[in-house]
């Protein structure tokens, strides 16, 4: 469809409704983001169980004296497909990187693509600065480069479980088929592990694996569960709203494709 | 306080992915050339990255070998191997090579196949975990699996025809609308994680947050 062609400006075909549910979302989650800021209205947001395990297992590390490790996933921050799996994976990492330091937990952070290196070194270097130890920072020891091809991160992950034997083991980001591998190592030396990813074909296997797991958008929204920025909760009401927009256009489009109304279809298709 | 590099960063980021959104929308031949332009350049970025991360692999490994830590010997092996694809890559100046492609398909595929091979041999621990019957909810998910597996394996047709039948529907109605309903969720939640990087909320992506 083409609507306008005025200054050679043509709008993609069926990319008219995309747009159209992009606005309408994005501004639902604007207006409790800015009711948020100005404190007019600050959402309670129930706090999810993977977020306290969090702080159970670094206290769980700092008892046994054993470290805390830490994978982003296999995916770049480029990634198309799961950029904001790995983007999530960093902001988690910015939390579980302060709350070990405070605490005095060893952090070992496995790295895979090599774009999410200097961002993950970055960010658990300022998290020792915060905290006042820049001096325990050791580069290229708290921060490990281990290889972008995923088997090689795997062997290399492994080793560092078997190796340093983690009390605890977090698993964020994108992982595709070496998650069971090393979900499975870091059970088998008795880690406590904890999960989160948006891969519906990885979900089930950290279920199985692991004691906790951020399914699907929890993962997003734990960045902002993890923020004291009431703002933040701001966007995870404004997304609550945006399911049931959501969830209100597919009964309608259930009830209407059952009595063959082909108008909602067609609209949506634009 | 939020260092003016930073500030720079947010709005830089800001600029480029409304750039990148409106091109997805819309026609228009200079917003083309000028998101085809940035996708190169992060291709570019990309590539110094790769370039940091051997930095950072040799120096560790280096480092191992000196001091003679525990499983020194590995670390040379790795930059042996190291050694060897990168002079094979400059000396036949092509990674598409008949010798890049010998080291490539004798070595690294059998061992990426038998890493992946191992998964089976996981998947059969974590099954046995996860499918004791401590809770209703892991007795649920033992019996599907069950009628799941018996749609799978020929023996399930054999032993009774209904028993598939059983499987595809936990398939199709449980399996189906289930993960038709996480993956509109996690739409939304991209699309919330990306408004919140947009607008500067999200701090982390730039690196390490400041207090």
């Amino acid at each position: 469809m083409k609507l306008g062609v005025t200054m050679g400006i043509e709008l993609i075909s069926g990319r008219l409704s995309w747009l159209a549910i992009t606005v309408v979302f994005s501004s639902a989650m604007l207006v409790f983001l800015v009711l948020a800021m100005k404190r007019i209205y600050d959402p309670k947001i129930r706090r999810h169980p993977g977020i306290d395990a969090i702080d159970e297992a670094i206290g769980r590390a700092v008892e046994m004296g054993q470290p805390v490790c830490y994978s982003p996933g296999i995916a770049g921050i480029y990634s198309t497909k799961y950029a904001a799996d790995t983007s999530a994976a960093l902001t988690i990492l910015d939390y579980v990187a302060k709350k070990a330091v405070e605490k005095g937990a060893p952090i070992i952070v496995g790295v895979a693509p090599p774009t999410v290196l200097p961002l993950a070194e970055d960010i658990v270097k300022t998290a020792y600065i915060t905290m006042g130890r820049p001096e325990e920072y050791k580069s290229g020891e708290t921060v490990r480069f281990l290889s972008p091809h995923q088997w090689g991160f795997t062997s290399g992950y492994i080793g560092i479980l078997h190796r340093e034997k983690p009390a605890v083991n977090l698993l964020l980001g994108c992982h595709a088929a070496e998650a069971m591998i090393i979900a499975e190592t870091g059970a088998s030396v008795g880690a406590v592990q904890i999960s989160g990813t948006t891969n519906v074909y990885q979900m089930p296997f950290f279920i199985a694996a692991c004691d906790y797991t951020f399914l699907a958008e929890d993962e997003y929204a734990a960045a902002a569960y993890l923020s004291p920025d009431p703002t933040q909760r701001g966007v995870i009401f404004g997304q609550d709203i945006a399911k049931i927009i959501c969830s209100i256009l597919v009964l309608l489009g259930a009830i209407s494709a059952t009595f063959g109304i082909e108008v909602f279809k067609e609209i949506l298709s634009l | 306080m939020v260092s003016i590099w930073r500030r720079a960063a947010e709005v830089i980021l800001f600029i480029v992915a409304v750039t990148m959104l409106v091109d997805f929308v819309v026609e228009m031949d200079m917003l083309q050339n000028v998101a085809t332009d940035l996708n190169r350049w992060a291709t570019i970025i990309a590539a110094f990255a790769l370039g940091l991360g051997a930095y950072s692999l040799l120096t560790r490994h280096i480092r191992i070998i000196s001091r003679k830590s525990e499983g020194w010997p590995y670390s040379i092996a790795m930059i042996g191997t190291m050694t060897v694809f990168l002079l094979t890559g400059f000396i036949t100046r092509s990674i598409t090579s008949d010798q890049y492609n010998w080291i490539y398909s004798t070595i690294i595929q059998p061992i990426s196949s038998t890493m992946y091979g191992m998964n089976a041999f996981f998947i059969a621990s974590a099954s046995y975990r996860a499918f004791r019957a401590r809770n209703w909810e892991a007795a649920l998910l033992l019996v599907a699996a069950i009628f799941i597996m018996l749609k799978n394996a020929p023996i399930g047709g054999v032993i009774s025809p209904t028993l598939p039948a059983i499987g595809k529907v936990f398939w199709d109605l449980a399996g189906a609308t289930g993960m038709r309903g996480i993956l509109i969720g996690i739409g939304i939640g991209t699309l919330a994680l990306s408004l919140r990087i947009i607008l500067a909320q999200e701090k982390t992506p730039l690196g390490g947050a400041e207090e």
